[in-house]
């Protein structure tokens, strides 16, 4: 038997239900522009017959089930790109972090221009040339001063500008590590709220949505590993540490422990450690961070950051001092009133004067400097291989320029030696060049392949979990139908108790 | 595929964006003139570039020491004329003057003349060019060139033709004599060794200057010691001097010879530079093609690309309006 309202309460669930579902869609529709909103699902179902589980009742025939049920809101993700997306993204993050650095490094060297280390040398090579057409003249030999200072002067330009970025990235490091802390203390924070919120029996949907967005974020940062227990419990890791264990988390710090291993540089540079006891370095390989301390470490030719360039300017101003003195050296400066002998206070020609300063412990670029002589009197630019004595006669015995065309001479040499891996300085500057114009493509390359990865997977997440308002207004339809279809059915039994209440019994009235 | 509308918002912007890039990439070649703005935009090519440039400022730096060594051999050359043409005219004066027909005044006459050549080989002998002596070996600065109170041809200090001893019998005056020849020949050795040098390639080196020391002729038969003997014969009329006239005639002819010889070796000097000059400016011409073919743009290349870009970038924008914007929700009621 039946009974008289069954019907009522099945259309009611109806009505329920279709109501639900209005809402879930309304939620979807005004989240469709939402940053890491997930659309979300009204899951139904069934209610069985009464009978079904009732022990005790008799079996009925031709059971029909009491309506529908709303068992929850679930919302539509595919895990497994989640973890694609962020496995790919601190790939991408490592190299557009790397590739922006080394094209700041690449405008330094932008040798197709008319400035930088190449211009000058060429500069340095006319004004040695002009300068052997006129020995002694003070006009050309104050030019290829001029041009000497020019070079050391763009040399120190572009050494400290190296240097200034590779600070700029080291202080980068702290910053984001302080950002990514930050970030693991929230996640930690929603892994509560969350967890508390579902032990209802509830989808914490919209929590869940707003903890993956910062997943994401934290992956384009570093390497991380992560996974969910039964309990809905998540735990992140860094390289197999643990960075977040649900309610808890550990910090990384910046310690400013080392020393810059830059010769003749003393900043500190951090390292980053666990914050707990242990404090030891988090090794990170992936990650925007771990390509501020590829671009602030990278002393390799197969780890291109900012030393290796450094190294290479250092090598090449280090190979022009020593190649430009062991000449210089062997050469005679003009006699001169301005630097004359100490001991007899008249102009000589001096031998073993050195052009540049010399290479001195801890050298580097910005420590190349024109010699106290020359920078004393241009007159100490050594011409001549043989002693220049003016006489009391008209003659000038041995000024000449043989040994200036000797200096010249290392501008065209394919067998300099004095400094090892320098055998030609415009050639060493040009190899140079090439090598870092190829990585910085190759950089290039690698961010455009990492980058459309990532957006493909990212257009397949947003396939599946984005909000489609075409899908929803047919939702809407539908739920809208549903609800009046509901409504009928309430019509319809009403039309029928009013029957059976208000118009049976009145046989014989 | 589920099609969902941030899916197609993002998609359309990221490729909007791209065209836009593209826009901007042909654009801004268009407006620089040059195709590669960064080094690694083309690696290989910069390297080219940079290659090309450094070959361009030597290939410059060499046609201007080309240049300059033609000035100074041209100057050298017109000097080394000058002295041919007043050995010559020397020359006519000596036969007329040895013919043996000349009364002492006429002699006298002929004498002024050498006179005044001998202070124009003179002045001649110290060309200059701008202010640095052509033929004073490393001496630039002072006239190399003078003489000393009683006529003596001094070159850079040193006395060319040494006293002729007053007793040729006294054995330690010959010595003496002999001493200071030797010595005068070891100077001029050591003159010879005074050349200027200028680089016209890689370790390519032209000797620009000629010998000073030699450049009037080996002393004592230099030009102007000869003129300066001559000078003395014709005030004697005497069979020594007659004697004196006939060696001048061979002496003079010997001397032009010399001073020729000298012309011709600079003439072919000057045709190596011509040769080094041409050669210049066909490697100018072909390695600022290799730059300008790695760093400029070609126009009209990039123009169509441009075109293509702009049409592109605008029916991406038509498409944008039409798609973006309708949903179900625009049908319906």
């Amino acid at each position: 038997m039946r009974s008289t309202f069954y019907g009522l309460d099945i259309a009611k669930s109806g009505l329920f239900a279709a109501q639900k579902g209005i809402d879930v869609t309304g939620h979807n529709i005004s989240n469709a522009n939402t940053t890491g909103y997930t659309r979300q699902r009204l899951i139904q179902s069934a209610v069985d017959p009464a009978s079904y589980d009732q022990r005790f009742l008799p079996v009925q025939k031709a059971a029909v089930g009491g309506g529908v049920t709303v068992k929850y809101v679930d919302q539509i993700r595919d895990v497994f790109l989640d973890r694609q997306f962020r496995n790919e993204s601190a790939v991408y993050g490592l190299w557009s972090t790397y590739e922006s650095g080394l094209t700041r490094v690449e405008d330094l060297f932008n040798g197709t221009e008319d400035t930088g280390i190449a211009s000058g040398l060429s500069a340095l090579y006319s004004a040695l040339q002009e300068l052997s057409q006129n020995p002694g003249d003070k006009e050309f030999m104050t030019a290829v001063r001029q041009e000497a200072i020019k070079l050391t002067e763009t040399f120190d330009h572009v050494y400290s500008q190296l240097l200034e970025t590779q600070n700029d990235y080291n202080e980068q490091i702290a910053i984001t590590v302080s950002e990514f802390n930050d970030i693991a203390r929230t996640i930690s924070e929603y892994n509560v709220e969350i967890y508390r919120y579902e032990q209802t029996g509830n989808n914490a949907n919209d929590l869940r949505d707003k903890r993956n967005l910062l997943l994401d974020t934290l992956a384009g940062m570093a390497d991380i590993t992560y996974s969910e227990d039964a309990d809905g419990k998540l735990s992140v890791f860094i390289g197999g540490d643990t960075l977040i264990s649900h309610n808890t988390y550990n910090e990384l710090y910046c310690d400013a422990d080392t020393v810059n291993p830059l010769p003749g540089e003393t900043n500190m540079l951090y390292t980053i450690k666990w914050g707990d006891a242990s404090g030891a370095p988090v090794s990170l390989t992936g990650g925007s961070i771990a390509g501020m301390l590829k671009l602030r470490d990278g002393d390799a030719v197969d780890n291109q950051g900012i030393p290796y360039y450094v190294q290479q300017i250092n090598t090449l101003a280090e190979a022009i001092v020593k190649e430009f003195n062991a000449v210089h050296q062997d050469g005679w400066t003009y006699p001169t009133d301005e630097d004359p002998d100490i001991v007899t206070g008249d102009p000589v020609s001096k031998t073993g004067v050195n052009f540049f300063e010399p290479v001195g412990a801890d050298f580097n670029a910005s420590k190349m400097s024109l010699s106290a002589d020359v920078l004393k009197s241009v007159f100490n630019i050594a011409s001549s291989d043989e002693q220049i004595i003016l006489g009391s006669t008209d003659e000038n015995t041995g000024n000449n320029v043989n040994n200036l065309t000797k200096i010249i001479n290392l501008f065209n040499s394919d067998e300099l030696s004095e400094v090892t891996g320098v055998n030609n300085l415009q050639g060493y500057y040009r190899s140079f060049i090439a090598e870092l114009a190829v990585e910085v493509r190759h950089a290039g390359n690698m961010v455009e392949m990492k980058d459309a990865l990532v957006s493909s997977i990212d257009t397949q997440r947003t396939s599946v979990s984005g909000v489609s308002l075409d899908e929803e207004m047919t939702n809407l339809i539908q739920y809208q139908h549903s609800y009046s279809a509901a409504s009928r059915v309430i019509n319809t039994m009403d039309e029928m108790l009013d029957v059976l209440i208000n118009r049976t019994g009145m046989v014989g009235r | 595929m589920r099609v969902t509308n941030s899916m197609m918002v993002s998609t359309y912007l990221s490729d909007l964006n791209r065209n836009a890039y593209r826009l901007n990439t042909y654009q801004s070649q268009l407006a620089t003139g040059r195709r590669m703005v960064r080094l690694s935009d083309d690696p290989v090519g910069a390297i080219n570039s940079l290659r090309s440039r450094e070959k361009l400022a030597k290939i410059e730096q060499y046609q201007y020491n080309v240049e300059q060594a033609q000035t100074w051999l041209t100057q050298t050359e017109t000097a080394v004329m000058d002295l041919n043409t007043i050995a010559q005219r020397a020359y006519e004066l000596s036969v007329q003057a040895g013919s043996g027909t000349y009364t002492v005044n006429e002699k006298l006459a002929i004498q002024k003349e050498i006179e005044q050549l001998m202070k124009q080989t003179l002045s001649t002998a110290n060309a200059t060019l701008g202010d640095k002596y052509l033929f004073g070996g490393y001496n630039f600065t002072s006239e190399p060139f003078t003489t000393d109170s009683e006529g003596n041809l001094i070159y850079n200090g040193k006395r060319m033709v040494p006293e002729l001893p007053a007793d040729p019998t006294d054995p330690a005056q010959l010595a003496a004599y002999h001493a200071a020849l030797a010595d005068v020949e070891a100077f001029s050795e050591d003159q010879r060794a005074q050349t200027v040098q200028y680089e016209i390639g890689k370790s390519n080196y032209i000797t620009v200057s000629v010998p000073g020391v030699d450049v009037m002729g080996k002393s004592p038969n230099d030009l102007y010691t000869i003129l300066k003997d001559f000078s003395s014969y014709l005030e004697m009329d005497d069979a020594t001097g007659e004697n004196g006239i006939q060696g001048v005639i061979t002496k003079l002819q010997d001397c032009q010879k010399e001073i020729l010889a000298t012309a011709a070796e600079l003439g072919g000097r000057q045709n190596r530079l011509d040769l080094a000059a041409n050669r210049y400016e066909a490697d100018y011409i072909n390695y600022s093609a290799i730059r300008s073919e790695v760093e400029d743009v070609d126009q009209e290349e990039t123009i169509m690309q441009y075109m293509m870009a702009q049409a592109v970038y605008n029916a991406s924008l038509a498409v944008g309006s039409k798609v973006i914007q309708p949903s179900l929700v625009d049908f319906l009621d």
